[in-house]
């Protein structure tokens, strides 16, 4: 679960062009978006979602509040990427 | 569902005309809003706002439904709706000035008290939208219900019949004008149901296109380009019956892979918060980048080459100024060349650069700044700022992520979060160009990411401008047409090279730039193009008015050699 983590994160400064960010900028548990938190927004959420898709072949759920459940931090990122990768 | 067959009502009578008590408004999830519902709702908020004396109240509410409910409301109270730019708190101090109270704060009474729904008269009845201005303030947009109601009936005449009774479902949000217009007050007015969520997300977009059945879409270029990767649009079943993009122009190719998909490329809608809609496009064929005006306009090119509008959409008759600059074609239809102010679009969301940089001034840290806009593989703000000592030593105490972590926090109080800044350079002094100005290609060529290409410009570098004695009918400009010009994307591939077609629309454009032109466009004359311009080539344009015939020369050409000539021919007094 470590190893994914740490993938995400490199995913996320990856997929997004984030400067001067490295892996261990990003705490498991710091909400990715919204005020007070890492500071994504709405552009980073689409572009997010393209390469979750792309890397993992993540589907996403038809409703607002569940996407934003799991696109809430990395751990949440993290188990939606296991359920599914499992479930295949 | 009730069938149902779109009938217009002018927005001002929709209350006291009304429609069907079962007649469906919006759809809430599964739930259908039918009129009774609707209609009961706003009586009753209406009642509720006139036993309050505050007459300009401040509307926020993220909700499509509630929203519509409550603007109406306010119109039907007698009431004046302030719509903010966004819901920063910053934003909502800098505006303090322009409510009295705030409907979020309100509490509905649930008694049976019920206001009369009456017409509204369509101009008192206030509507205020914000957007930016150059200054950087706040700019306020006041519109009547008039003006609105003007633009839903064109709306219904062009697509009206295309959509029919498909329902409206929207990823654009509705406090804007083109949500506002769009998916409100055209549904509203013409009796189509909207849905009363916004799809934020391509996967809801899939689940309510299969609730709904037929619907068509308003979304915007930031969703749209992004949704082919999101969705296989092939397989995408049912389809949308039309989709409408707003908020900035939409690339080529993404219009050609929605066209792949879905069947038939977006309907582009251009347009501003202050003129609502002006031109319409779908980008389909080899003149689909031209722009077609909405027939009750008159658009024609100021003498510094900007869109000038007469527009019943406006508050009066007087032609207004737009700052894009256009090159206007024989048949009224219209080529857009970019902005000619430092406002910029990211995500279709606008940002006054001056107003950025001025927030950052107002930072304990800052010595002076530039903002630019930048086109990589999603457009951002580069921000360059020069920090003072306090500043710079905390740079050095915690780092450049810290510091504009710092400063990102700082200007987070008045702008969404997609304008703020991404990229940062802190360096000694800002970037000048050989003439001592902060010039956007000097800023942007500090972000040498690997994704981030400048902005295509659409214009050729203007190096001098020479009027031969005094002469004010003969100009003579030096061009540099830099590789980065949009223009030779796509001509041809393998060989770019600078088509005629855009030639002679730069020709035009300098010519009311510098000379007094009159009249418009109507023919062209003794066309040459002896040889091709390639990207990086250095020439003169030579402009030459002959204001007693109304004919235009140009010739754009080196000592060396000749590119290529022609006669540009007005007409009409405009």
């Amino acid at each position: 679960m470590d190893m994914l983590k740490q993938e995400i994160k490199r995913l996320i400064i990856d997929a997004l062009d984030l400067e001067d960010t490295q892996p261990e900028d990003i705490a498991d548990d710091i909400p990715l978006f919204g005020d007070g938190g890492f500071g994504l927004d709405s552009i980073d959420a689409l572009e997010l979602g393209i390469a979750l898709r792309k890397k993992y072949k993540v589907q996403l759920e038809a409703n607002d509040a569940g996407n934003r459940e799991h696109f809430r931090s990395v751990n949440s990122l993290a188990q939606l990427v296991k359920a599914q990768t499992q479930a295949v | 569902m009730t069938n149902f067959a779109p009938h217009l009502i002018a927005l001002p009578d929709l209350f006291n005309r009304g429609r069907p008590d079962d007649h469906p408004v919006a759809r809430d999830g599964q739930r259908l809003i039918v009129w009774r519902d609707f209609s009961v709702r706003v009586s009753r908020l209406a009642a509720t706002l006139r036993q309050h004396p505050e007459k300009r109240w401040l509307l926020t509410s993220d909700d499509p439904l509630d929203f519509t409910a409550e603007l109406f409301a306010l119109l039907l109270a007698g009431k004046q709706a302030v719509i903010p730019p966004n819901t920063r708190p910053g934003t909502l101090d800098a505006l303090a000035a322009a409510f009295d109270a705030r409907l979020d704060t309100l509490t509905v009474d649930n008694a049976s008290l019920t206001s009369p729904l009456a017409a509204i008269d369509p101009h008192r009845a206030i509507i205020d939208l914000y957007t930016s201005g150059s200054t950087g303030e706040h700019k306020r947009v006041r519109k009547t219900l008039a003006q609105f109601d003007a633009e839903v009936a064109v709306l219904e005449s062009l697509w009206g019949e295309k959509i029919g009774a498909a329902a409206i479902l929207a990823t654009a949000p509705h406090q804007h004008i083109y949500g506002l217009l769009f998916r409100v007050f055209w549904p509203l007015a013409s009796g189509r149901v909207f849905d009363a969520v916004t799809c934020a997300h391509p996967d809801m977009l899939e689940e309510r296109l299969a609730v709904f059945g037929r619907a068509a879409l308003i979304s915007s270029p930031a969703q749209l380009t992004r949704l082919p990767d999101l969705l296989p649009l092939a397989a995408l079943q049912p389809k949308p019956v039309a989709v409408f993009s707003s908020g900035g122009p939409l690339p080529g190719s993404a219009a050609r892979a929605l066209a792949d998909g879905l069947g038939e490329a977006p309907i582009e809608v251009f347009g501003s918060t202050e003129t609502g809609g002006v031109a319409w496009r779908q980008q389909v064929g080899a003149d689909g980048d031209l722009w077609t005006p909405f027939l009750c306009h008159t658009v024609s090119a100021s003498d510094t080459g900007a869109l000038t509008l007469r527009s019943p959409f406006l508050a009066d008759d007087a032609p207004w100024e737009m700052d894009d600059g256009i090159a206007l074609q024989a048949d009224g239809r219209f080529r857009l060349l970019g902005r000619l102010d430092r406002i910029v679009k990211i995500e279709e969301k606008r940002l006054s650069l001056p107003d950025m940089e001025s927030r950052l001034l107002a930072h304990g840290w800052v010595d002076s700044s530039a903002a630019v806009a930048l086109n990589g593989r999603r457009q951002s703000i580069g921000a360059v700022v020069v920090l003072n000592a306090q500043g710079k030593a905390a740079l050095q105490a915690s780092g450049k992520r810290a510091v504009a972590q710092t400063l990102r926090t700082h200007l987070a109080n008045h702008f969404d979060a997609v304008l703020l800044p991404r990229h940062w350079r802190f360096p000694d002094q800002l970037p000048t160009n050989e003439r001592g100005k902060v010039a956007a290609a000097a800023l942007a060529a500090l972000f040498d990411l690997p994704d981030v290409v400048p902005e295509p410009a659409l214009l050729p570098e203007v190096t001098a401008v020479n009027f031969a004695g005094g002469n004010r009918n003969h100009v003579v400009l030096d061009l540099h047409v830099t590789s980065d010009i949009a223009h030779f994307a796509g001509h041809f591939p393998g060989a770019a090279l600078l088509p005629g077609v855009v030639q002679v629309d730069w020709a035009v454009f300098f010519a009311r730039r510098h000379l007094a032109l009159t009249g418009h466009f109507s023919a062209l004359e003794n066309l040459k193009f002896l040889g091709v311009i390639l990207p990086g080539t250095k020439l003169q344009l030579s402009l030459t008015w002959d204001a007693a015939r109304q004919r235009l020369e140009f010739a754009y050409a080196t000592p060396q050699r000749k590119y290529s000539t022609g006669r540009i021919l007005f007409g009409g007094a405009a």
